[in-house]
């Protein structure tokens, strides 16, 4: 109770010194080494560069390091850079609803100024030295000129010495280097016209060659293998604004085929106008275009290019710049999932790879290509290896939807069915097949209205979870359209009348309370196609049920009939194929 | 503890008791049998710990007595595959390692302390019922399979046992279909209604098929658990505590339409069916004509699946009632079909979504529910 301010010992209300001010705000654009890189290598970038170096030492804490090759800044001007709200890149506010620039409010070196000692060396190309400024607590304490390369070099050190409390909050070393190279990587998929290369404690981990392909640019980032197979994507999408004008947006970039993914979302990267963006919404217009194609909890790869007219983007949303808003976000939805969807369906979905001792070394050239040709099951095979190998070529050929004839041979591990193919050998994963049959029979039995049902002699309370009565209270249209028949209670529990054919016999509760825990564990538990995948999976035979070879039969006769027979419906592949070449190769005949 | 007896003894009591071992077990001496040898007799028992316990008797040369477990795993295999000749089973003194020998086999299993093993409850209780073993086998055939093997509903994974002066009046019921059989008995003693484990009771059906004389129901004074006395065998079991659903209301009183048919083509005409409604949720679709003006009408049955084809094929039935159509999931139909011994069963329906009735003709100790599929006709 010593330090309780009462009332007569309240400190009067004063304005802050500007310096506090300033560490105030500049908190909100710099918060760890990651947002000094991302305002410094804009500031390079609008500055035309052709090349950004960054090099960082002890996770960028310690020191960093921007240096870039672009226009620099006259001798005359480098004291008021290290002004708040100084800046070049706007003159009205006019120009802040039509930003073209990355940087616009002048608030980079002014905030890291504030948060750490900086030396920055600038000599625009036409002037014969370079001048030096450096700042030392917020303050410039030296100007001076000094020889250096055309260009600007920011070097900032101790970040947050004297602001012990933000300096807490960072993580450790490594996880901040994790945050700047990922930002880095970021700015190298954008700008694969510019060179970035990138030092982790002198040590290189990125270098791109700044040719302006962005195939190259993601093999510098992401490798060579996925670079290759990845997908080119264009489009356009226009309507009438609501302002008479006209909304526009531009989706292009590479994404990944159905085969390529990811355990994580990190692999995708959005661009709007050019910067790096985080976006829910869009990263789920890209994943929609792959739904029933990609394994649940795998993730599309790829990068994907908005371009909007600067008018219809405010990126003045979060100090960061991360998050920005589109004036017509519908249209740039629906741009991005009808451009990812049309180059997604194109790729078709090829029988997955053979495992590698089944390819045989001698077609070795462009080994990721001569995969593709050994081993998909799709005659079409060598429109996917062109397709994979050069970035522009448009396949030669539509993928067949359809299998061809399968006769059953037997069943194997009481799990894989073993098939003979026109062109050589199957072998079927039994439960992702029959999934496939039953997501479009309920698909189909859905679009016709004909849904089969079970009805419960009498009928049951289901006890739930308030989780699973919420998913239930949710997605009550599905669950009904599925064929489930559910009564509301006072509590959280539902009386069930009826349970969908395809999930008669288990007990009624446990079946609605099983589908619901599966809905909700299948990400983005929203719309009908995850609700019939859903159910199809509980419905279908599972790995070691014994099928004698009548069933055999009929579920390869089914998996034939189906739209998509070669994944199941979270894009697991249906089958392997080994084709007769490749079992002829194999076994030295050839 | 020193003991000889028959290969053919032991294993299929081995067989017999191995069926009550749990497959997984966080407890180790329930996956052992309990080997008792005295008196002449060498007494096998097993026991899951939680629902079932099953012991069995064998005659045996016992020339020291004493007991202990061995795994039942390995004992079943190895005796399976002994010659059929004389075993002579040895446990010295203050010992655990048990040597077997049979022909020139001989093997050393390594046993438990046999006083560790889970006391196999003694039910005792007033006024057992005495039954003829195939008469109880008979019953039981007619409901077990009826009963749910999900657990989430107790109640629904047993039998209900009804206990009257007539008799027994077995029900078992999955939220689907219902099976009610009345076993008459004189003098089954005074009302009461226990809830026995389908499992169980699975496990007794087999013990039953080669029972000599009747068994003997005993339930003990608590309504905890139910004995079935074989002579050469028991089987223990842990009744399941709750209230068995009022079944009676979920039979149907009255119907549209009956067709009365033959079994076997039933049966074969539903199996046909089934081949082809298999990948599309087994259903079944029954369409029952009169035949016009005292000719025979007939049922047809036809099952599609849109990939394959279809199937139909059709019966001479008798019709009595108007025209009907109901569909059912094929597993229900043949499950039912399996267990009736009648050659002609009764389908007696509503409407196609009012649940339907199978009663074997001529014997009305059984009747089966079962609700149909709604599906697009």
């Amino acid at each position: 109770m010593v330090n309780a301010a009462t009332p007569t010992t309240r400190p009067p209300i004063r304005l802050l010194p500007p310096e506090v001010a300033a560490r105030i705000a500049a908190g909100e654009v710099i918060e760890r080494p990651a947002s000094i890189v991302k305002e410094l290598v804009e500031n390079a970038l609008d500055a035309g560069a052709r090349t950004v170096e960054v090099a960082i030492w002890g996770g960028g804490i310690d020191r960093l390091r921007v240096r870039d090759d672009g226009c620099g800044i006259p001798a005359a001007e480098v004291a008021d850079a290290f002004e708040r709200h100084a800046t070049s890149k706007l003159r009205s506010e006019h120009d802040l609803f039509a930003v073209r620039t990355l940087g616009f409010r002048g608030e980079a070196l002014a905030a890291i100024a504030a948060a750490a000692d900086v030396d920055l060396t600038t000599r625009p190309a036409g002037e014969a030295a370079a001048a030096v400024a450096r700042s030392r607590d917020g303050r410039i304490d030296h100007l001076g000129s000094a020889g250096a390369a055309p260009g600007t070099s920011v070097e900032v050190r101790e970040l947050f010495a004297a602001l012990p409390a933000r300096r807490r909050f960072l993580r450790a070393a490594a996880s901040e280097t994790r945050a700047v190279v990922q930002a880095v990587e970021a700015y190298a998929l954008a700008y694969p016209a510019v060179a970035f290369r990138m030092q982790v404690d002198e040590r290189r981990v990125l270098s791109t060659d700044g040719s302006g392909d962005v195939r190259a640019a993601f093999a510098a980032v992401h490798g060579e293998a996925m670079a290759s197979a990845l997908l080119q994507i264009a489009g356009e999408r226009t309507a009438a604004g609501d302002g008479g004008d006209e909304a526009r947006a531009r989706v292009d970039g590479l994404v990944g085929p159905p085969h390529v993914h990811r355990a994580s979302r990190r692999t995708l990267t959005l661009f709007a106008n050019g910067r790096a963006i985080v976006s829910r919404a869009l990263t789920h217009a890209v994943e929609e275009a792959y739904v029933g194609l990609l394994p649940g909890g795998r993730y599309p790869v790829g990068l994907v290019h908005i371009t909007v007219p600067p008018d219809q983007i405010d990126v003045n949303v979060h100090p960061t710049k991360a998050e920005v808003r589109f004036r017509y976000e519908r249209l740039v939805y629906s741009a991005v999932g009808a451009a990812v969807r049309a180059a997604v369906v194109q790729a078709g979905t090829p029988g997955a790879p053979l495992p590698a001792g089944l390819v045989t070394p001698s077609r070795a050239p462009g080994a990721q290509a001569a995969m593709h040709v050994a081993t998909t099951v799709t005659p079409g095979a060598d429109a996917v290896a062109v397709r994979h190998g050069a970035a522009t070529q448009q396949p030669a050929l539509p993928l067949p939807e359809r299998l061809p004839a399968l006769r059953a041979l037997g069943q194997f591990d009481s799990t894989y069915l073993v098939a003979e193919a026109p062109d050589g050998l199957c072998l079927v994963d039994q439960h992702a097949a029959h999934e496939r049959v039953l997501y479009e029979r309920i698909c189909a039995a859905r679009a016709s209205g004909a849904v089969e049902q079970q009805p419960l002699l009498a009928a049951v309370v289901a006890p739930l979870t308030a989780a699973q009565a919420a998913l239930a209270a949710e997605q009550a249209g599905s669950l009904e359209a599925l064929g489930f028949v559910l009564e509301p209670t006072d509590g959280a529990a539902l009386i069930v009348r009826a349970v969908p054919a395809a999930l008669a016999g288990g007990d009624p509760a446990r079946v609605l309370a099983d589908y619901l825990d599966r809905l909700a564990a299948s990400e983005e538990a929203a719309g009908i196609d995850r609700a019939a995948a859903t159910l199809a999976c509980r419905a279908a035979v599972m790995a070691g049920d014994r099928l004698d070879i009548e069933q055999q039969r009929a579920l390869l006769r089914a998996l034939e009939q189906c739209e998509a027979p070669q994944t199941c419906p979270h894009g697991r592949p249906t089958m392997l194929h080994l084709s007769n070449e490749a079992l002829a190769r194999s076994f030295g005949r050839r | 503890m020193r003991v000889k007896c028959q290969q053919e003894h032991l294993n299929r009591a081995l067989s017999a008791v191995s069926r009550a071992v749990p497959s997984r077990s966080v407890l180790p001496i329930t996956q052992h049998i309990l080997v008792e040898a005295n008196n002449g007799q060498l007494k096998l028992s097993a026991t899951d710990a939680e629902t079932i316990a099953i012991t069995y008797t064998i005659t045996a040369n016992v020339t020291q007595a004493g007991s202990i477990t061995m795994p039942s795993r390995l004992l079943s295999d190895f005796v399976a595959t002994l010659p059929r000749d004389e075993i002579e089973m040895t446990l010295a003194e203050r010992s655990r390692q048990v040597s077997l020998a049979c022909a020139r086999n001989s093997a050393s299993i390594g046993g438990m302390d046999p006083d560790e093993f889970p006391p196999i409850p003694s039910v005792e209780g007033a006024g057992a019922i005495e039954i003829e073993p195939e008469r109880l086998r008979e019953a039981l055939e007619h409901v077990v399979f009826a009963a749910a093997t999900d657990d989430s509903r107790p109640v629904l994974t047993g039998v209900d046992f009804a206990i009257g002066p007539q008799g027994i009046r077995l029900a078992a019921a999955d939220g689907f279909r219902l099976a009610v059989f009345q076993l008459d008995l004189a003098g089954a003693g005074q009302e009461r209604e226990v809830i026995v484990p389908a499992r169980a009771l699975g496990e007794l059906s087999r013990l039953l098929a080669e029972a000599q004389q009747p068994a003997r129901m005993t339930v003990n004074a608590g309504q905890t658990q139910v004995l079935f006395d074989l002579g050469h065998a028991t089987l223990i079991a842990n009744l399941i505590q709750g209230t068995f659903p009022n079944y009676q209301q979920l039979i149907p009183a009255s119907s549209a339409t009956r067709t009365v048919v033959a079994v076997d083509g039933f049966k074969q005409e539903t199996r046909l069916a089934s081949i082809f409604a298999r990948d599309g949720s087994g259903i079944v679709r029954l369409i029952a004509t009169p035949g016009a003006a005292g000719a025979t009408g007939r049922l047809l049955v036809t099952a599609r699946a849109e990939e394959i084809g279809n199937n139909e094929g059709e019966i001479d039935a008798e019709v009595t009632g108007e025209e009907a159509k109901i569909a059912f999931n094929s597993r229900y139909l043949i499950e039912v079909l399996n267990v009736i011994s009648e050659p002609r069963v009764a389908i007696e329906t509503s409407s196609p979504s009012a649940p339907g009735v199978l009663k074997p003709v001529g014997d009305d100790r059984y009747v089966h529910v079962v609700m149909p599929m709604f599906v697009q006709w």
